[in-house]
């Protein structure tokens, strides 16, 4: 603004000083020619005057006023330099003019103006114009004429003062315009610079002012959008960003848990491939040992058998016997281990008199027990129900949990094998995550009835810490590298899974030093309440006892007897374990594998169960369901639902009168499929 | 079968399964051999104090002392190194016979072995020009 105004106030002194110094020359050019005018007029007017040396033509000529004012003097030379004619001071007619002025007017044949200071220091103009005749340069004399320049000063100093003034007034103009263009376009654009410097730090919040003049109001305007949408999309970065992070940090909290659960199940796996590493090892001894002394026994008799005695002869083949023995029980177990691991264990359960298997399997051990002075006691419960189980599986059971108590009870010990009538499949909380004892329980429902069968040892017991391993079937006890008492430890593996299959439970109660207690539970086969009294009424004579079982046996048969089950799958493999499942017990099975069949089939033969799944493709089980119950030949037919659908409610309201949820417990499948027909 | 001489080579046994020594006591015994069987490893290690055997036949896996711990102890013993140290073994496994063999065995027989097998190895161990280990 400063360097502004200086620059037009230097522009404007410039120009007025141009202007006035032209003006004046001008006016100083006008102003001579006017004094040459006049001294030439009078020139012709005394050029006779002048020829004919007339001095009072001369004088009155000099004297003659002149109508211009500013005219000071007028002054006649003749030929020789003399004044023929003065205006102010006619004396002086006659005398020579030999002032400095004169002498440069006479030294010169033409005009000759000059400025001189006259009386009072008043400047004047002095102009000489010689006289010539006609057509001759022959100078016959000189006029001269003062003209006062004072007028013209004033003149010219008026001229000056207005100009001065005009620029002064242009100047203020000049600067108040410029002033008002900073107030209204440089102020705020310097705002707005300022603001994009800001808004190029990054701080968006500051706002310019939008009231302006024309354009510079859009650019504000445009400004302030554009900060408030770069604020805004700044802030969804922000967000964004925050919401990144949060994701960021719950994917890495989750990836942590990860890598520590992959590092858990690493370590398990490890710990299981120890255990399988540990378990082929022994499973390998296990085999070889027998297999050893077989090919050693077989080889010595080979080799030199008449080098050998009669009883040595025996007693080499009857290790090989025994022996022979062991092996087949240990690939029969290893067998039913690699069944139980792929899901093929099968049981045929049908109802059980567990003296009947009890007896068979004490017998076999009782060499076994006798060699170790070991008296086992049974107590069995007269009372005792019959238990749904295959006779072969539960044997096998029993056979091994009385082989390890004589295996692990010493000299002169005593083995009780018992069984008694239990309301309860478990004590609370058998397995590992219960806090019961350890050992296996069936997650089947609960049923009302069972058989406990307990086979307690006065052995050396087993530490707590030990408790579930037992059950594992990797897991036998100890290191075999520094534990006697051999075996693969499969026995109670198979053992618990076959419990487990027939819906019981099976657990150890043992302490060091205190003997061991394995309890395992099985369900009561539904018994008929009248089978029941005949039994009771029967009871007392002793060798009545076994008539009457044979009556119990026949009546459970009686009520399965001839029984019709269709059996709706479109598994054929289920259908398949149905008919094997229910055929022993004598009922008659009759399998179809699709919903329209199952109608069909229902519609023909009235069946008296019909076991139906659900997922079929065509015409599923709910679609046979309602147009079964809608059939008035078909509606009384009971229908158990066999699914693994969830769905309970649904198959109930369409009319289906029992709903088990694959893969279903054999036990409790029997019980239902008996209670309906 | 012979009677034990007091001049005839000395073996011990060590098994924890009666029978394998039963049948190895029989098969070196028929060669003219002096037998000690035990049936763990205290016992082995006690009978081996009492008196120097020519050659040692140890089962890997028995109860308290395993044959390997017991290969080492003899090994590192300076009374006891220069025995004969055959292993016995129901494990085949290849790392299981470098196992023995770092533990200092001087021979490894997997079980079920050939009696005549085994009869061999014992009297190569016997031989007098057998190379030292």
């Amino acid at each position: 603004m400063l360097y502004f105004g200086i620059i037009v106030i230097s522009l404007m002194g410039s120009v007025i000083y141009v202007v006035g110094k032209r003006h004046t020359a001008v006016m100083l050019e006008l102003t001579e020619m006017r004094g040459v005018a006049v001294a030439n007029s009078i020139a012709a007017v005394v050029r006779n005057s002048l020829l004919s040396y007339d001095y009072v033509s001369l004088q009155q000529a000099a004297e003659t006023p002149i109508h211009d004012n500013d005219v000071l003097y007028v002054v006649i030379l003749d030929k020789e330099g003399m004044v023929a004619g003065h205006s102010g001071e006619p004396g002086r007619q006659g005398q020579r003019a030999d002032d400095p002025t004169s002498r440069r007017i006479l030294a010169v044949n033409d005009v000759v103006i000059q400025t001189l200071n006259g009386s009072a220091g008043k400047p004047l103009l002095d102009i000489a114009v010689p006289v010539h005749v006609q057509g001759t340069a022959v100078r016959w004399g000189t006029v001269r004429v003062g003209l006062s320049l004072e007028p013209l000063l004033a003149s010219l100093a008026q001229t000056r003062l207005v100009l001065y003034l005009l620029g002064a007034g242009a100047v203020i103009i000049v600067l108040l315009a410029a002033r008002f263009f900073s107030r209204k376009v440089t102020v705020p654009l310097q705002n707005l610079a300022r603001a994009t410097a800001l808004v190029a730090k990054c701080d968006l919040d500051h706002v310019v002012e939008e009231n302006l003049v024309g354009e510079l109001g859009d650019l504000a305007r445009c400004f302030n959008t554009m900060t408030n949408d770069l604020k805004q999309s700044q802030d969804a970065i922000r967000y964004h960003n925050q919401h990144l992070e949060q994701i960021v940090q719950q994917r890495t909290a989750a990836l942590h848990q990860k890598a520590q659960e992959l590092e858990k199940a690493n370590a398990e796996l490890k710990e299981i491939d120890r255990l399988k590493s540990d378990f082929l090892s022994n499973v390998s001894h296990e085999l070889r040992t027998p297999l050893t002394s077989i090919r050693s026994f077989t080889e010595i008799m080979l080799d030199d058998p008449q080098a050998l005695t009669e009883s040595e002869r025996r007693e080499f083949l009857g290790i090989i016997a025994t022996q022979t023995e062991r092996l087949t029980r240990l690939i029969s177990d290893l067998l039913d281990i690699s069944r139980i691991e792929a899901g093929e264990m099968r049981c045929r359960v049908e109802a059980v008199h567990l003296q009947r298997i009890i007896e068979p399997c004490l017998e076999t051990l009782r060499t076994l027990a006798a060699s170790k002075q070991i008296r086992v006691r049974v107590e069995i419960d007269p009372e005792l129900p019959t238990v749904l189980a295959d006779p072969d599986r539960l044997s096998q059971v029993i056979t091994n949990l009385v082989d390890n108590a004589i295996k692990f009870t010493p000299q002169r010990g005593v083995i009780t094998v018992a069984a008694q009538p239990a309301s309860q499949r478990a004590p609370l909380g058998v397995g590992p995550e219960r806090g019961g004892p350890a050992g296996m329980t069936s997650t089947a429902p609960e049923r009302q009835a069972y058989v406990l069968v307990e086979v307690r040892d006065t052995g050396m017991g087993i530490p707590r810490d030990h408790h579930q391993r037992i059950f594992d079937k990797f897991g036998q006890v100890g290191n075999v590298l520094t534990d006697k008492p051999q075996g693969t430890g499969l026995g109670l593996a198979i053992s618990g899974n076959i419990i487990v299959q027939h819906g019981g439970a099976i657990w150890v109660e043992s302490a060091p030093g205190e003997g061991s207690a394995f309890r395992f539970t099985l369900p009561v086969a539904a018994v008929p309440e009248s089978v029941r009294v005949t039994r009771r009424s029967i009871r007392s004579g002793e060798s009545l006892a076994a008539d009457a079982e044979q009556h119990l046996v026949q009546a459970l048969e009686r009520t399965s007897a001839g029984k019709q089950v269709l059996i709706v799958d479109d598994e054929p493999s289920i259908v398949v374990a149905l008919t094997e499942l229910l055929e022993p017990l004598g009922y008659r099975t009759v399998g179809c594998q699709s919903g329209s069949q199952a109608i069909a089939k229902a519609r023909e033969l009235e069946p008296d169960v019909i076991i139906l799944d659900i997922m079929m493709p065509e015409i599923d089980g709910y679609d046979v369901l309602r147009l079964l119950k809608s059939d008035p030949a078909t509606a009384g037919i009971p229908v158990m639902v066999l699914s693994v659908l969830e769905d309970r409610d649904k198959a109930m309201a369409l009319g289906a009168t029992e709903y088990i949820r694959k893969p279903f417990e054999k036990a409790q499948l029997l019980e239902n499929v008996r209670a309906l027909v | 079968m012979q009677h034990p001489n007091p001049i005839d080579p000395y073996i011990l046994v060590a098994d924890d399964d009666p029978l394998t020594l039963k049948s190895v006591s029989i098969v070196l015994r028929g060669a003219g051999m002096r037998v000690v069987t035990v049936s763990d490893g205290a016992a082995a290690l006690a009978q081996l104090r009492r008196e120097k055997p020519r050659v040692v036949v140890f089962d890997v896996m028995m109860g308290s002392m395993s044959g390997l711990d017991l290969c080492r102890l003899v090994k590192s013993d300076a009374a006891l190194h220069d025995v004969y140290v055959i292993l016995l073994t129901a494990r085949a496994m290849q790392r299981e016979r470098q196992e023995g063999l770092a533990a200092g065995a001087d021979d490894y027989v997997s079980k079920p072995f050939s009696n005549r097998d085994l009869l061999a190895r014992v009297q190569r161990a016997l031989a007098p020009s057998r190379p030292r280990p």
